[in-house]
Parts: structure tokens; sequence; C-alpha cells
């Protein structure tokens, strides 16, 4: 029988092996006593090993120096603090009542500190934007005034131009009637004419019938 | 849990060890090098107890290696994984320790006989806590004694894998040693303490330390 090697077997203890060569192993392990015995001892030793525990500690964390200088002398002055309050302060005196005398006092300062706070920051807000929206209102009204006058200069251009067309129109309207007014005339004086000469006409032919029967003289 | 999720959380934003040790490295930074000691003091302790067989040694060296790690920062190769290069660390100064104490019984202890050292030893062993039973802190104390006995070789890849949990290729990247012969070093080792406690239960957990008699039965096998 091909038996795998104690480093296979340490592999398959520790639970370092894939599950095909795992179920390799175990498969040799059910059919093979010596192996198994092997493998129980080995068992056995790991679980005794289990037997040994180390008190549990706290984790002690080294500081850093200067934090410890610092810490030390912090602790030194809230003890300095500490001593001087409790040997200064009326034995009678309790904590509740030195709240209840300075509570008011620090809760007015307070209140006032943030109240003047308050106000000058909404001062130079309000100033801020004031002076913000004048200069603003002050471009548009120039934008608004440069927009009008081009418009107005626009505006006046283009009436110039339609009185111009409109004159220059009435001038030809003018001529065209002038020639038509011609051209009656002309019709007028030649109809008069003609007229004129059909009455000599007339005349002539009447005259000499009116000579011929009258007596010479 | 109440504080489960910042655990979580803090967790995520956490650097990790080679971030920690490079800004020790380059900037010197105290509260990186404190988050490494933080995060590692508790396994080198025990790493140093279970060598040494001494828990305030443990914590002795522990100290001694966080010393060592910060005055050789600017060694750290940020190739490679912090805790093998603080492991080798660790387990160096656990070797001179070892030498050092090998050395003193040798000159100043020539003349006891062995169960003179043993009693001594019992002696400074540390003290048990008080909740375990009797039996408990006996059999605990044979497995210790047991594992002093086992070569340096043996003893730190069975404390490794075994009781700090690090797997066969890591132990290999500690030791700068072929993962087989972790492997072969743990499975002799095991047999030695397998050997060495077979004769120590079966005595009885009251049998002396270093009573030579032969087991009737097994305890534990």
């Amino acid at each position: 029988m091909n038996h795998p090697t104690r480093e296979e077997w340490m592999s398959y203890l520790y639970d370092e092996l894939t599950a095909e060569e795992l179920s390799g192993l175990a498969a040799h392990l059910a059919v093979c006593p010596d192996c198994k015995t092997r493998v129980n001892d080995w068992r056995a030793a790991r679980k005794n090993l289990d037997s040994w525990q180390l008190p549990a500690r706290p984790v002690r964390v080294p500081v850093q120096r200067p934090l410890v200088r610092w810490a030390a002398a912090a602790a030194l002055m809230l003890g300095i603090g500490f001593g001087v309050g409790r040997f200064a302060t009326p034995a009678t005196a309790n904590a509740e009542k030195i709240r209840a005398t300075i509570e008011p006092a620090i809760r007015q300062q307070l209140r006032q500190e943030f109240t003047q706070l308050l106000r000058d920051e909404l001062d130079k807000a309000t100033s801020a934007t004031l002076a913000a929206s004048g200069e603003q209102t002050k471009h548009w009204i120039e934008d608004y005034s440069q927009a009008l006058e081009a418009k107005h200069t626009e505006d006046s251009q283009a009436i110039r131009a339609a009185l111009s067309r409109l004159e220059s129109q009435l001038l030809a309207d003018v001529v065209s009637l002038k020639k038509d007014v011609d051209t009656v005339a002309v019709y007028a004086d030649a109809g008069l004419r003609r007229a004129r000469q059909d009455l000599v006409q007339l005349a002539d032919f009447a005259q000499p019938a009116n000579t011929s029967n009258s007596p010479q003289k | 849990m109440r504080t489960a999720p910042f655990a979580s959380l803090r967790s995520l934003f956490a650097t990790s060890d080679e971030q920690a040790m490079w800004r020790v490295r380059t900037q010197d930074d105290e509260r990186a090098f404190a988050q490494l000691v933080r995060r590692w003091e508790g396994p080198i302790q025990r790493l140093g107890a279970r060598m040494t067989g001494d828990v305030h040694r443990g914590e002795d060296l522990a100290q001694e290696t966080f010393a060592r790690v910060f005055a050789k920062r600017k060694d750290y190769q940020p190739s490679g994984k912090f805790s093998t290069w603080l492991w080798r660390i660790a387990l160096n100064l656990c070797y001179d320790e070892l030498r050092r104490r090998q050395r003193r019984e040798e000159s100043s202890l020539d003349g006891m006989c062995g169960e003179a050292v043993a009693a001594l030893e019992a002696f400074v062993a540390p003290d048990p806590p008080p909740d375990r039973s009797l039996v408990e802190q006996e059999r605990s104390e044979l497995v210790r004694h047991a594992l002093m006995q086992l070569s340096e070789a043996y003893r730190t890849v069975l404390v490794l894998r075994h009781y700090e949990n690090l797997k066969f290729r890591e132990i290999a990247g500690v030791l700068d040693v072929p993962e087989g012969t972790v492997k072969s070093r743990m499975a002799e080792a095991l047999t030695q303490m397998g050997r060495l406690l077979k004769p120590m239960l079966a005595g009885g957990v009251k049998t002396d330390l270093n009573r030579n008699s032969q087991p009737e039965e097994s305890l534990m096998l």
C-alpha cells in the first residue's frame, strides 16, 4: 500500500488541503490501520497541547514619552486645582450650589455674547448684500439705458428710411400723374383743334350757298 | 453589541501593518508604531511565553522585540509582509534568551542535580489562573515542561503552527526554509510531544516531572 507522507498528514491534521486531497487522505485513513494509529497519536498530542493555557493578561500599550509628560502635567494641574478648590470652598458648599450660583451668570454672559455675535454677523451680511445689490442695480440700469438708446437709434433709422421711401413714392406718383394730365391735355387740345376745324369747314360749306342766292352789289 | 458596527467600520479604514511600518520607517511616526504594538503585542508575548516557558519573560521579550523593531525600522523592506519580519525578530530574541539561560544554568547550577533544577523551574513557573482545577493546572504544567524539552527548531514550528495558527507556508517564510521541512519538523515535534507526554500523563497528573516510570495506561491517548 502506498502510504501518504507525514508531511501530507500534517496538512491533513491542520486542514491545509484541498477538498480533493482531503477526501483522498480520509479514504486512506479508513482502510489503513498503521496510518490511523500514527494519525491518532498525533491527534492526541495536539489535544494535549491545548491543555497549556496562558493566563489572560491585559495588553500593555507602551505610551509615548511626550504623552506621559503631558499626562503627568495635566494630572498635576488637576490635582492642584482640585486641592485649591477643595480647601478654598467652605465645607457646606457642594457642586449643586456652585452650579446654581454660577449657571445663570454664565448663561446670561453666553446669551449676550451669542446675541452680539449674531448681530455682528447679520450686520455684516446685510451690508455686504446691500453693497452687492446696489452695485448690481447700477449695472443693470446702465445696461438698460444702453439697450434703450440702441433701440431708439434703431427706431429712428427705421422711421427715417420709411419716410424716405414714402417721399420717393409720392414723387413718383406726382410725376406719373403729371404725365397723365399732360397726355389728357394734349388729347383735349387735339380734339378741340379738330372740332374747330370741323366748325370752320362747316362754316365754309354754308357760306358759299348763301352768296350764290343773293344779288351782287 | 453596540461596539461591533464601529469596530467593523474602524477595520474598514484601518491602515495595514505594512502601511503603518512604512510610516514608522520613513517618518518615525509614533502613532503608527503604537498601532503596530497594540495589534501585535499579544501574539509576540504569547510566542515569548511559549518559547521560554515563562509568561513574564514573554512580556519582556515582547517589549524587547518592539524596541528592536523601532531601532531597525530602516531595515524594513516594504516588499515583504510586516508580520514575517516581526516574527523573525521576536524568534531571534527568544533564541538569544534561551542561549543566555542555558549558559547561566551551566555556570551557576553546575553542581545542582536535575531534581533541583526541575523544582526551581516549577517554582519560577507562572501562577496559573485561580479558577482552574488542580488537575488542569498540573496537566498544563506537564505540557509546558514537555514543550521545553523539545529542540528550538521543533518547538518553534509547533508554537507557530499550533498556538499562533500560522500556515505552514507562512512559517516557511519566517524561518526561510522549505514548506516541506516545516511540515516534517511539525510531525517530529508532535511525535516527540506524544512520546514525552505519554509517561507523564500515564502516571497521573501528580506524577513528578522527572520521573522515568513506564506508562501503565494512557489518559489521553
